[in-house]
């Protein structure tokens, strides 16, 4: 019977996998597997687990909270299936250092976020990876620096002014995760600005442009999606929310730039919780467990977005996936006890027209710190400046980058 | 409620110990200048006992009564052995007043801090009273008076002085008025008064508070209700996200001490009045049984000693029925009774 999911035979160990998802014909237990396609088109989804918790539990227990069954193949490598597509797997599982995973699947966009989107939306444990602008400039610097000035790459930018809107709007309340589909800026109505922007050009001529336009408009600086060029043809897209789908003609390339970015993220998420925790707890006996992290808007915000980001943001069903119990201590200004919905981690806030001020108890996953900072440059602002305690977001991400060079 | 004017929050202790946290804390960017962080220090620890050798004790103990004093907040340097002891003070006090026990204590214990940290070496400590600007002078009398009359006594003497935390041209100002020669890098940081927290135009004068509340404090009672209500709702939350993360089916404990603990980050542990902390911890205990009981089919009980709640959660839509309970209790009720109205900024 033809599988209309795409679904995953089995095989006994990682190399068999994947060469087939790289194409070949491998042998299984009923006969000899071939993907129609060969190399690419694999989607995959990058996740994060709390880092550092003795109350998590093992990954196959994690995903089980969401009815997923995992099948080690080894320790590292394992297929996963979930009850709505039957007991075949729909994906691998790999797990990359201690704290983040990769499922490789190769069902459809709409069928994955179907499986995918409430693993993140419902489960405390997994989060995506969130590639902010910042994270996106430093991989396009590698692009720049490691591609041939004649390939072909692309970009994409997006920025949409949802707080802008004076009117009611219906679907306000709805959070990030639930529409993290291409096209979701295409559908923005037309009384808020909405800037989505997509260049695909040469590498040479994206690096002599990209400075200009940027300084002309200022949306430019929210890139949300970059290729990275394969060693051979086509490149691999990486999205914003730790998505990434295989447009080369090689799995084995694909699944070295998940791993090499995966590992950039991972130094950068360390190099911020260490920027946090380091200068706020330089002795063990420190009585106060917390630390600063500060954004600031570009521009002051008008009040109106003002109240309709702030009345619409800290409610259960938030866009930041950030509930909290509001003090207010100025027109424009209050005082936040927040919940992170996503991990559920608390942090305490002051916003305001010019910025955001978070203390965030020790231990805090830095994943909620890209989450923060790539939501409010997708939605509020998008040349957004971040702090954590006194070291710019900025250059602890270039630092992270420029360390693993 | 309206908070009171801002001579009131100037001299609230509560104000004050946050000013001079935000001094100390890692922050860049945003409306708080960090500027003892950026001269080198940092916080060591908030509320911690200072200990005073048997024989100190013993020569203090006429003059200055029995029990150890615990200061705001002590502070340590990158480089400069001198540490800062700081206590807030919402006025000048005489000579003859009970406070002034608590600063010869102070005065005494600050020469040397190595036991109160565990050093090997001694490590000497500057005695800062932090008050506002016009009760500065008489304050710095008072620390003179008690340093003579120790003197006399033989005993050792920590240097001291006076810092002003003053609410003026929409700011927070943090200022070392009087007193002897400071370290050097403190000298250096407040050469002249520093503006650690900017306002904007009809803002409430606060800070985020990094510790909303003491119960062991005098406050004007309309600053007390806001900080409570404040410690109340992080605390609920604190709850809410345990309830989140849990890996259904299970059981667990809601230990108030601990929901607190977190609440204030870790430093509810240095909050002196105990019986206060026990009564705080019982309201926050019967207001979540409160809302807990509500929920139809959940097994829970509570405790008090330790004052906490277990309770088994079976199924999702238990969790989300316990989550909308406790996202419905209301944080102006829950620490103080009688519910309060909103904060007016009018």
């Amino acid at each position: 019977m033809p599988d209309k999911h795409n679904l995953l035979p089995r095989f006994s160990t990682r190399e068999d996998v994947f060469d087939y998802l790289d194409g070949h014909s491998v042998k299984t237990a009923d006969g000899l597997a071939q993907r129609h396609l060969t190399g690419g088109v694999v989607k995959t989804v990058m996740l994060e687990t709390v880092p550092g918790s003795a109350q998590m539990p093992p990954l196959s227990r994690v995903l089980s909270l969401n009815e997923m069954e995992v099948d080690w193949i080894d320790d590292e490598v394992g297929f996963v299936s979930a009850p709505q597509l039957g007991t075949r797997p729909f994906g691998i599982v790999e797990l990359m250092a201690t704290r983040h995973l990769a499922v490789y699947t190769l069902l459809k966009s709409d069928v994955a976020a179907r499986v995918l989107n409430p693993l993140v939306r419902t489960n405390p444990w997994v989060d995506r990876l969130w590639l902010s602008a910042p994270m996106f400039e430093r991989l396009w610097e590698r692009v720049e620096a490691t591609s041939h000035p004649n390939r072909y790459t692309r970009l994409k930018f997006d920025h949409e002014a949802f707080f802008e809107v004076s009117d009611d709007d219906p679907d306000l309340g709805s959070d990030v995760d639930s529409d993290l589909d291409e096209g979701e800026l295409d559908e923005a109505p037309d009384d808020r600005r909405a800037s989505s922007f997509t260049l695909v050009d040469r590498v040479s001529t994206i690096r002599e442009k990209l400075p200009v336009l940027q300084d002309a408009y200022r949306p430019l600086e929210s890139l949300v999606q970059l290729r990275i060029p394969a060693a051979g043809r086509g490149g691999h897209d990486f999205y914003f929310d730790g998505r990434v789908t295989n447009r080369s003609d090689s799995f084995y390339d694909h699944r070295s730039n998940v791993r090499d970015v995966v590992d950039l993220y991972r130094r950068t998420t360390e190099a911020s919780e260490n920027a946090l925790w380091l200068e706020s707890s330089i002795e063990p006996h420190v009585a106060f467990r917390g630390a600063a992290l500060t954004i600031r808007f570009s521009e002051r915000l008008a009040d109106q977005t003002f109240e309709r980001w702030l009345d619409s943001t800290f409610t259960r069903h938030g866009r930041f996936r950030l509930s909290g119990r509001v003090f207010r201590t100025g027109p424009t200004r209050a005082q936040i006890a927040a919940i992170d919905r996503h991990l559920w981690q608390t942090l305490q806030m002051e916003v305001s027209a010019t910025g955001i001020t978070a203390l965030v108890p020790a231990g805090t996953c830095g994943n909620t710190v890209h989450r923060l900072i790539t939501n409010i440059q997708r939605f509020l602002d998008p040349a957004v400046q971040a702090w954590l305690g006194s070291a710019s977001y900025d250059e602890v991400v270039g630092a992270s980058f420029r360390g693993a060079a | 409620m309206k908070l009171p004017e801002a001579k009131v929050i100037a001299a609230d202790p509560v104000f004050q110990l946050n000013v001079i946290l935000w001094s100390l804390l890692p922050s860049e960017g945003g409306r708080y200048r960090s500027v003892l962080h950026q001269h080198g220090y940092f916080l060591h620890s908030i509320g911690r006992r200072l200990q005073l050798s048997g024989e100190r004790r013993e020569a203090l103990a006429e003059v200055a009564g029995h029990g150890l004093p615990s200061p705001d907040v002590l502070a340590d340097h990158e480089s400069d052995p001198t540490m800062l002891v700081v206590e807030c003070k919402a006025s000048s006090f005489g000579s003859a007043s009970s406070t002034s026990q608590q600063a010869m204590k102070l005065l005494v214990g600050g020469s040397d801090v190595a036991d109160t940290i565990g050093a090997s070496s001694s490590r000497p400590a500057h005695v800062l009273y932090a008050t506002r600007s016009g009760d500065a002078a008489l304050l710095w009398a008072t620390l003179q008076e008690l340093q003579s009359s120790l003197s006399t006594e033989g005993l050792p003497l920590a240097r001291a002085g006076t810092l002003t935390i003053e609410l003026r041209d929409l700011g927070a100002w943090l200022g070392l008025s009087h007193g002897d020669p400071p370290p050097a890098p403190l000298g250096d940081a407040l050469s002249a008064p520093v503006e650690i927290v900017t306002f904007e135009e009809h803002d409430s004068p606060l800070p985020l508070y990094i510790l909303p509340w003491d119960p062991g404090v005098e406050q004007d009672s309309r600053l007390a209700d806001l900080g409570k209500a404040v410690i109340a709702a992080r605390v609920l939350n604190e709850a809410t996200a345990m309830i989140g993360r849990a890996s259904l089916p299970e059981s667990l404990t809601l230990n108030a001490s601990v929901l607190i603990d977190a609440a204030t980050f870790g430093a509810s542990a240095s909050w002196r009045s105990r019986s206060e902390v026990e009564k705080v911890e019982s309201l926050a205990v019967s207001r979540l049984m409160k809302a807990l009981r509500a929920v139809r089919d959940l097994e829970v009980v509570s405790h008090s000693n330790p004052h906490g709640i277990d309770l088994t959660l079976k199924s999702e839509e238990q969790r989300s029925a316990v989550i909308d309970a406790l996202e419905k209790v209301d944080e102006w009720e829950a620490l103080q009774g009688p519910e309060q109205p909103e904060l007016d900024l009018a």
